[in-house]
This record gives C-alpha cells, sequence and structure tokens, in this order.
C-alpha cells in the first residue's frame, strides 16, 4: 500500500529541496547583485551558485554519512549531548526565523504591490494555515506537494520572463567584468541568502529510502536553483534596466508590475507573477516550517512533531510582525543570512570533521 | 443467473454472514414435515405471496410420503416449476422400484433423476432454507427427513440490456450494466473469457442481504489490494445497501472530500478495460453503477473514447478536459476577482466594457455571481428530477426567461451570463458526473474565495486544492498517482494519449503484478518473431 510511511525518494527529496531554496530570492535576487556588481551581476549569481556548493559540501557529506536516527540525534552522538542540544538550538531559532522572515517579505510583497489597504496580518494567518494544513500530513505528502507545484512554477516562471523579452534591452548587461574583485565576493555574498535552504537536507536526511545520494541531490539543486536565478537576473536587469533594477528592493515584482500580457490578454502580468510566486513561497515555507518542527521535537526528545508546529504557531506569527517597515525586514534577512551560514556551513563543517575524528577512533 | 445464485449460497460460508446466522440461532431441519412446515409458517407469517404446496407420492414402497414445494410467488420462474419439478415428481410411477428406507432412496431419486432444473442444493440449515426461498428460489421438503432440496427457480422481471443513460461514448459498446448482477456478472464474462477473471462474493444489509460481488484478474491485479477492500467490504453492517453509492461512501478513505474516490461505470467495456489495468471492480445487486477501485484523479478523467479514437484526437480531448476543469473550478472565481479587485489587470478597453455592461446592474459582482450560480444549479436539478415531457420546457425557461430577462431587467449583466454558462457547460465535459458534481461545489467555495481575497483567495483555494488530492488516497493508492514519483513514461497515459502501441505498460498507480500489457507491433525485435 501507498501509506504516508514518512520515507521519501532521493529524487522527491532533490526537487523538495529546490522547492526550499527556491523562494524570496526570485524577488529581491537582481536588485541585491545590481547594487553591487553592477552589470556583472549575474556572474555574481553564477559564482554564488557555485560557492555555494562548496558550502553545501559538508551538508552532503554528512547526508551520506547520516543514518536513521534523527539530525539532533547524530549532533548529539557527535559533540555530546550539551554541544549538540546548544546546536540544535541555533537550528530551531534558525527555522523558526527564516520562516517569520519569509512570511513577512511575502505579506510585504502583497500589501505593497497588490492589496494596499489589507493588513498584513491578514497574508500572514491565512499563509500559515494553510501551510500548517500541509504540513500536518507529514514530510513525505509534503515532499509530494512540492513535486507537483515545483514544475508548474518552474515553467511559469520560465514562460512569464519570456513575456519581458521582446522589451529586453541585454547591453544593459555591458560592459562585461569591470566588476573589481572586492565588488564581486560581497556580491556572492548577497547571493548567499537566495541560496540558502540545501541545510533542510541534513532533516530530511534520516527519512530518505536511499542515503547515498547526498551529492547528486545537492548538486542538481543547487544547479537547477542557479539556472532559475540566472534566467531571472539577466532577464529582469535587461528589461527593466540596471538603474532601476537597483533601486528597486523586488525588481522582479517591479518588473512584472509593467509588462502587459502576450496579445493583450491581461495588461499587467503582476498578479499572475504573484501567483507563482506565491507557490514558490509557500513551498519554502512548508520546508522551514516543517523543519522548525521536527528540529524541536527532536531536541526535546518528543516523537510527536505535530504538537510543535502548534506551538511555533504564535511564535513565528509575532516574530514576523516585529520588523517595523521594509528596513527592518532586510534588516532581519541580514540577520538570519548571518545565522544561516552558521546553520549551513559553519555547525556541518565542525560535524563532519568531528564525525571524521570518531570514525578513525 | 442461476450460477449467481449458486455462488451467492456459497457466500453464505461468508464471516459475516456466520455471525449473523449465530445471532439466529442455527436450527437444523426436524424430520418431521409438519414440524417444519409449522416453523416456515410461522416465519412467513402475515407474508402473503408465500406458496406452499403440499402433495402426496403414492408408491408402492413408499405409500403417502408427503412432500411440500414452498416459494415465494412471482419470484419464480413458473414454467421451471410447473415442467420441471411438479410434473416430473407427480409422474413418479409404481413401477419405479423403491425401498422403504425411511424415504432416503425417494430423495436420491428426486434430487438425481427426477428434477430437471439446472442447479440443485441439498442441506439441513433452516436459516438456509429460508434465505434461499427468499432469493427466489424453492425449497422442496420431505416428510421424514432432515434434509431440504433447494432447486433453483429464480425468475423475476428485470429489464433489458440498454445504452448507458448517464455514459456516453461515440464509440465502444452499446450495451450497459443493468439491476440484475448476473446479468452484470456475464457482460463482464462475456469480455474477458479466462479464468483467471475471478468473482468472489458477499452479503451485505441486514435486511436487504444485498449480493456485492467484487471481480478482478488474477495474475494482474495487486493482492494486497484485494485485501484491503475485502477487509472494508466485510466490515460494512448496516440494515440495507441499495445502491453502489452506499458501499462507495461506507468504504471511501476520506468521507471529507468532495471527490469520488471510486470510478463508477455504467458501461461494460470501461469496466473490463480497468480490469485489465489490474483495478478491482465492486458489482453490487439492484445498482447498474458497477465501482471500479482503485481509482486516480486522472483516470476520472478518461473515458472509452480516449482509447477507441485515434492518438492526435485523444490527446486533443485530454487536453480540452483540463482546460474545462479549469474553467468548471475558477471561471466565476476569477471573473469577480478581476472586476472586484484587480480591474488593473484587465486591458483598458476590455475593463470599460465590462463596466459598462454592468452600468444597470444593483448588486456587486460576488453576489450577481452567486445569484446566477444558484440559479443554474437549480435548473440543472430540475431537469433531472422532472419527467421528461417538462425537460424541455426547464430549457426554454432557463436559457431564455432566466438568462435573457435576467440580463434585459438589468439584475445580471450579459457578461455575468456568458461567465456562467462557460462554467456549467464546462463541467459537463467531464465524463465522470460525480467529479463534475464535486467542481461545481468547489466553484461555489472558490466564488467566496474570491470575494473575500480576489486573486489570492483564488491561489490559497488552488493550493489546498491540491494539497487536498495530494493528500487523498483511494483504497490506499495515491489518487494524484502517476505524479507522485513521477516518471516521464507515465505521462503516456495522463497528460496525453501516446499511439496505443506505446502503451506497453499497465498503469503504475494499481502496482500490477504482471506490468507488460502489449508487445510493440512496430518494436523490431518483435516484427522479427
Amino acid at each position: 500500500m501507498q501509506t504516508n510511511n514518512d520515507n521519501i525518494t532521493p529524487s522527491q527529496t532533490t526537487i523538495f529541496v529546490i522547492s526550499i531554496i527556491i523562494g524570496t530570492g526570485i524577488l529581491s535576487l537582481p536588485g541585491n547583485v545590481s547594487r553591487v556588481a553592477g552589470p556583472d551581476g549575474w556572474i555574481t549569481v553564477l559564482l554564488g551558485g557555485i560557492a555555494s556548493f562548496l558550502m553545501a559540501i559538508p551538508v552532503a557529506a554528512l547526508s551520506n554519512k547520516m543514518d536513521k536516527s534523527s539530525f539532533i540525534g547524530y549532533m548529539r552522538s557527535m559533540f555530546g549531548p550539551i554541544v549538540g542540544s546548544v546546536f540544535g538550538t541555533i537550528y530551531v531559532v534558525y527555522f523558526v526565523f527564516i520562516s517569520s522572515v519569509i512570511l513577512r517579505i511575502f505579506a510585504d510583497v502583497l500589501t505593497t504591490y497588490i492589496f494596499v489597504k489589507t493588513p498584513e496580518e491578514f497574508f500572514i494567518i491565512t499563509m500559515m494555515l494553510l501551510t500548517i494544513y500541509l504540513i500536518l500530513s507529514g514530510i513525505e505528502p509534503t515532499a509530494r506537494t512540492s513535486e507537483i507545484l515545483v514544475p508548474i512554477s518552474l515553467f511559469a516562471i520560465f514562460f512569464i520572463h519570456l513575456i519581458a523579452i521582446p522589451n529586453a534591452d541585454f547591453t544593459e548587461l555591458l560592459p562585461l567584468l569591470r566588476t573589481p574583485l572586492n565588488k564581486l565576493l560581497e556580491g556572492i555574498y548577497q547571493t548567499i541568502f537566495s541560496f540558502l535552504g540545501f541545510e533542510i537536507l541534513l532533516i530530511v536526511s534520516p527519512y530518505i529510502t536511499d542515503r547515498k545520494h547526498g551529492f547528486r541531490i545537492i548538486g542538481i539543486s543547487l544547479s537547477v536553483t542557479t539556472a532559475v536565478y540566472l534566467y531571472i537576473v539577466i532577464i529582469v536587469v535587461s528589461s527593466l534596466g540596471l538603474a532601476k533594477t537597483s533601486i528597486s528592493i523586488w525588481p522582479s515584482m517591479s518588473l512584472m508590475m509593467s509588462i502587459s500580457g502576450p496579445g493583450r490578454m491581461l495588461e499587467r502580468m503582476g498578479i499572475l507573477a504573484m501567483s507563482i510566486w506565491i507557490i514558490t513561497m509557500f513551498t519554502t515555507l512548508c520546508g522551514f516550517y516543517l523543519a522548525g518542527s521536527l528540529t524541536l521535537s527532536d531536541l526535546l526528545y518528543s516523537k510527536n512533531y505535530r504538537l510543535y508546529i502548534f506551538i511555533l504557531l504564535p511564535i513565528i506569527y509575532i516574530l514576523s510582525l516585529q520588523p517595523d517597515n521594509v528596513l527592518g525586514v532586510i534588516n532581519w534577512i541580514n540577520v538570519s543570512s548571518i545565522i544561516g551560514i552558521l546553520c549551513s556551513f559553519v555547525i556541518p563543517l565542525l560535524l563532519l570533521i568531528m564525525s571524521s575524528i570518531k570514525g578513525r577512533n | 443467473m442461476k450460477r449467481t445464485f449458486h455462488k451467492s449460497i456459497e457466500g453464505l460460508d461468508d464471516k459475516g454472514q456466520i455471525e449473523k446466522l449465530d445471532k439466529r440461532e442455527i436450527q437444523t431441519m426436524s424430520k418431521d414435515l409438519e414440524q417444519n412446515l409449522l416453523l416456515i409458517k410461522d416465519r412467513f407469517k402475515d407474508c402473503y405471496d408465500i406458496v406452499i404446496r403440499e402433495f402426496y407420492i403414492d408408491n408402492g414402497h413408499t405409500p403417502n410420503h408427503k412432500l411440500a414445494l414452498i416459494y415465494i410467488d412471482n419470484m419464480i420462474d413458473k414454467s421451471l416449476i410447473n415442467e420441471s419439478i411438479m410434473e416430473s415428481l407427480m409422474s413418479i410411477s409404481k413401477h419405479d422400484e423403491l425401498e422403504y428406507n425411511g424415504g432416503k432412496q425417494l430423495f436420491s431419486r428426486i434430487k438425481e433423476r427426477l428434477i430437471t432444473a439446472s442447479h440443485v442444493d441439498e442441506t439441513d440449515d433452516f436459516e438456509k432454507v429460508i434465505y434461499s426461498i427468499l432469493c427466489g428460489n424453492s425449497a422442496l421438503l420431505m416428510d421424514k427427513l432432515g434434509k431440504c432440496l433447494i432447486i433453483y427457480s429464480i425468475g423475476w422481471e428485470k429489464r433489458a440490456i440498454e445504452e448507458p443513460a448517464t455514459e456516453m461514448a461515440l464509440r465502444g459498446s452499446h450495451d450497459g450494466f443493468t439491476e440484475a448482477f448476473g446479468t452484470n456478472v456475464s457482460l463482464i464474462r462475456r469480455r474477458i473469457k479466462d479464468t483467471a477473471l475471478k468473482l468472489k462474493v458477499y452479503k451485505i444489509g441486514r435486511y436487504t442481504n444485498t449480493t456485492v460481488g467484487i471481480m478482478f484478474v488474477e495474475g494482474i491485479v495487486n493482492p494486497k489490494i484485494i485485501e484491503e477492500l475485502e477487509g472494508r467490504i466485510k466490515k460494512i453492517d448496516i440494515d440495507g445497501i441499495l445502491e453502489s453509492g452506499y458501499i462507495e461512501q461506507l468504504i471511501a478513505d476520506n468521507w471529507l472530500s468532495p471527490f469520488p474516490q471510486f470510478k463508477r461505470t455504467e458501461r461494460p467495456d470501461t469496466a473490463c478495460a480497468s480490469l485489465l489495468e489490474g483495478n478491482i471492480i465492486i458489482i453490487t445487486d439492484n445498482t447498474p453503477y458497477v465501482l471500479i477501485a482503485p481509482t486516480t484523479f486522472f483516470s476520472l478523467f478518461q473515458s472509452m473514447d480516449d482509447y477507441t479514437e485515434g492518438w492526435q484526437i485523444s490527446t486533443f480531448l485530454r487536453v480540452l478536459r483540463f482546460i474545462a476543469i479549469l474553467i468548471a473550478i475558477d471561471m466565476p472565481a476569477l471573473y469577480v476577482s478581476v472586476t472586484a479587485f484587480h480591474p488593473d489587470m484587465l486591458p483598458t478597453d476590455l475593463a470599460f466594457s465590462i463596466a459598462a455592461t454592468r452600468e444597470g446592474v444593483p448588486f456587486s459582482s460576488p453576489i450577481e455571481a452567486l445569484m446566477m450560480l444558484l440559479t443554474l444549479e437549480v435548473l440543472r436539478e430540475a431537469g433531472i428530477r422532472l419527467p421528461a415531457p417538462f425537460g424541455q420546457t426547464i430549457g426554454i425557461v432557463g436559457s431564455i426567461v432566466l438568462g435573457e430577462a435576467a440580463v434585459r431587467a438589468g439584475v445580471a449583466s450579459p457578461i455575468m451570463v456568458i461567465i456562467v454558462s462557460l462554467n456549467a457547460i464546462s463541467s459537463f465535459v467531464i465524463p465522470n458526473f460525480s467529479l463534475a458534481i464535486g467542481f461545481r461545489l468547489l466553484a461555489f467555495i472558490f466564488l467566496l474565495l474570491s470575494s473575500i481575497a480576489g486573486l489570492y483567495g483564488v491561489l490559497i483555494g488552488l493550493i489546498a486544492l491540491i494539497v487536498h488530492l495530494v493528500r487523498l488516497k483511494s483504497v490506499g493508492v495515491n489518487y494524484l498517482s502517476p505524479f507522485i514519483n513521477f516518471k516521464s513514461i507515465e505521462a503516456r497515459d495522463t497528460l496525453y494519449r501516446a499511439p496505443l502501441h506505446f502503451l506497453t505498460e499497465r498503469p503504475k498507480y494499481t502496482m500490477p503484478v504482471n506490468k507488460k500489457r502489449l508487445k510493440n507491433p512496430y518494436n523490431r525485435e518483435n516484427k522479427g518473431e
């Protein structure tokens, strides 16, 4: 019988990881890289993709090494219960924090561009309810849902941006490679936040049916993500213009609000684009929220993660309403970026070193 | 028919049935005929249609041996009773040498030589006798013997095989299932002439004792699915099963879902196609609808025509149906959200023309849409309930009076009439009407969502719908198969319909034991042979 046995196949995991990585980056990435690297923004995206793959090596290696016990359990066995629990707490904080940041960005963009008079709380609450409806059913249905939603959103992203091509001026991407190295490096750092999410692999590893494919999962998902981001950055910068992209917080949305649909079926593509983007946002949120409640339940030696979904609900909700304005949100993004690097690179690296030392002994 | 009831008696050995008999205390028959008759008369008290025909056989060695034939009037085949039973019994002549051994020899003589009915059975279980009589068999009781002969003499009026009324197809056979269980089984047997086609029979319903059978092709179907389905069917404890819909709802995986979790069909060819794909079919007596399990969302979109026509046409029809679904769920909701929330989305000319047509309309567009949708549903429902001669009236009243006049009177805008009609018509493109009606219901929910939050509401609804479908199962099989753990080969018969010779494997969702369906005739290796 095809029951909800909470086992996911490697290919499901790949799509799940892709669905988590592709999220807010679609909206903010073109602006971020243009501000720092100017016309060479797309190169920083490419380099950022490669950099994040290098960063993800410990995660991939660990995922191959891990067994059926949970990630927290693995950390406890490697670092000892106290240090393991402290690191585990960092992960919970990270997942909760990033979930609320995503929710807030989501609500902010909607209220800025489309529903100007609707309170943000409405969007936050409805999106959280929808997320809970899905993740309550477990990790396998969540992965299955992204398996259906990711192809839809990838195709849609492709076609929606294709519409902008007639207006695109690719000379905006010139001159090539005139950016100083330090700016490039800063640009790479800017892109990292958009590539975060692969660390979820650590959390879902115990549920994968065949745990020998860590590198393949990371490799495929990061290259798909890089390709999508590259496509978006190139189209947005060349159609919106470098100057406009740099001053815009969510340039993709600005672009979509300014172009018409094919055959003048729609006056503005904005709302259609928003729909696609809500889907990608939803899958990202589901991944982080689920990871947060799974980690928290493991941290407290509990088997029932569903309870922790409800415990996290008010925390994420209140946190998401904390930033006062868009600038506050951007500060939060920067903070979560730093914790993200800690959680997706530093701790996994330590863990990998630790496990290889223990393995040798 | 006879075959069916032979089987149906065997069904008595089923666990549930035995338990039921236990409650009534199994009673064996007494040796005294009068005693037995008294018991039977007591049970059939106030049943006017019971016929107890008492008679004697007078033979040299068995003088005045009393017999009784019991049956229910109108349920038996009168000519069979007359010709095959009464005539032969009465004609026992004196020169038939029979020993007098308590009627035992007479009994076996009657059973083996005299009765020319094709099926007889002997029993000493009193309940079984009663039950057989209720099924339309006749019971032959004899004095001095604690045994009874059950003669299969069923014969009642049944409908002829007609064209399925609710499931039209351009090509494909024109016979449909009827109410008679045996006829339905024979319609399947006629198409699959192989001993691998199995039939298991259960009795469900404390009062109706309805015959419910499952059929499957051994060697294709996954035994686990049979086990699961059997377990669920056996668990049903209800006073009566009057239609397969009862079973469908009682054994569904999720009773909250508006989606049918069993595919029901009136067409034997569809049922056989599913059998060959590794599905199980559930046949219920007195129902022309056969249930197919497990079912997936995409199999509900398929009709027999998809396979009888060429692949280009079928693919086109499939795509058409997917578009029709989107219209059937979303159309009114999209209209409301665009006009009430996002008029900036529309091209200026269109926005103006919509605004112009809505000029005299006093209601807001969600109310207008709700009114029109409700009117349409009322018309649809009235169209079903009304006697056929009135049916056309409804069409005229509906389309002209309510559509045209509503617009003229300024209650609804013409665009709304277009939207609502398009919405309704699209939902009828879906071959399965349970699914179509489910979608009609969803149209209201989406309308509500869109009037609360515009396109955002519609999108939230769509995501929730996808999540719901992802979680849904039919007999433990993912409802959205094969789009779970998707393999591109599976798209051949779901998203589009590949040429028949490419469909070499059975669909994966039934988890068939034997996957190979077809040897590709265009494959070079096969051609050489």
